[in-house]
């Protein structure tokens, strides 16, 4: 009887290792690499805020104009470049325009065709700041500029 | 001990002896074939680069979609998903970056001639987390099946750098649980 418990061990310790040799592990297959891509194309437009500014100056109390601003606008997804360029320059001596892009330091607007040129990127403004400077006895007249503004790619 | 040893061999014998005279009269024999079939499962993807355009002068231009198919050949259940490498889509030369998440994927335009769809999700979301978009049985070939991914909120990519964002993605099948 011991012997035949030790054969029956035997089979069932054969047939169980049988099963592990020959069990069937479930198929696996490589993984496949690929790519989601976004190409953003680039843009760039701009708009201006009170392009036409119109100062007044009153000889007899000698007040001084408050200074204003033009804002460019810009829309973009690039680095881009801000200019402002004086076209014609028909003021009489004794009138100055001043123009700052800081709100703060104002220096003598650009001879013609000299642009003053601010760098900035994505979207964002840009102050362009005018006062004018009033020295001797300029006669009474009107008095106008032109300026030209411009955004480009950098 | 030995009188058992000789009543099991003498047993034996008579039952030998009686098989054999069995089969003589029968004439016959009994066999049997066996025959393993190896699981199988392999799959391949029609275009693999997913490709998305943002253009801001034309939203109707913009390639807000995209597809691509696959097929697999197999015998077992499968369980077919798709998950991206990282969190976002990046640029070189930008520090922006795009969340995955605003890729959607689902199933489009199935016709199957092989093999089964147990289960379909609708939509899934692009992550790090492969995400099951289709439950399958058999093969299916090229071409049933056709995956559209859709580009969520292209139209708010105006606060992106411009340049060319890109994530690896990884497309997996695996076998999966057996029909109940």
């Amino acid at each position: 009887m011991k012997n035949l418990l030790k054969i029956t061990m035997s089979l069932a310790m054969v047939l169980l290792i049988s099963t592990s040799v020959f069990a069937i592990d479930p198929p696996t297959a490589p993984n496949i690499n690929g790519s989601v891509s976004l190409e953003v194309q680039s843009f760039l437009n701009f708009t201006l805020t009170n392009p036409a500014l119109v100062f007044t100056y009153n000889h007899e109390t000698a007040s001084d104009p408050l200074t204003q601003a033009t804002t460019v606008v810009v829309g973009s997804n690039i680095d881009w470049t801000a200019s402002v360029v004086r076209t014609d320059n028909p003021l009489p001596t004794g009138v100055t325009l001043q123009v700052s892009t800081d709100g703060t330091s104002y220096i003598n607007m650009p001879v013609i065709n000299d642009p003053l040129s601010v760098n900035g990127s994505m979207i964002n403004d840009v102050v362009f700041n005018y006062d004018f400077v009033f020295t001797g006895n300029p006669l009474p007249d009107t008095y106008l500029t032109h300026l030209t503004y411009s955004v480009t790619a950098r | 001990m030995k009188r058992y040893n000789l009543k099991y061999l003498l047993a034996i014998l008579v039952l030998l002896l009686s098989s054999a005279i069995g089969f003589c009269e029968d004439e016959s024999n009994n066999s049997s074939i066996a025959v393993t079939i190896e699981p199988i499962l392999s799959f391949d993807v029609n275009n693999k680069v997913i490709d998305f355009v943002y253009d801001e002068y034309g939203n109707e231009d913009n390639d807000v979609y995209d597809k691509n198919t696959f097929s697999v050949t197999g015998n077992v259940n499968w369980e077919f998903s798709i998950y991206a490498s990282a969190n976002v889509l990046t640029a070189s030369g930008s520090t922006d970056e795009v969340s995955v998440n605003s890729i959607e994927i689902y199933k489009n335009d199935i016709s199957i001639d092989g093999g089964v769809i147990i289960t379909e999700s609708n939509t899934i979301t692009l992550s790090t987390t492969p995400k099951v978009i289709i439950k399958g049985q058999g093969s299916i070939p090229t071409s049933d099946i056709r995956l559209r991914w859709h580009f969520k909120n292209i139209n708010d990519l105006g606060n992106i750098r411009a340049g060319f964002y890109t994530v690896p993605v990884i497309y997996q099948v695996t076998a999966g649980t057996p029909t109940p």
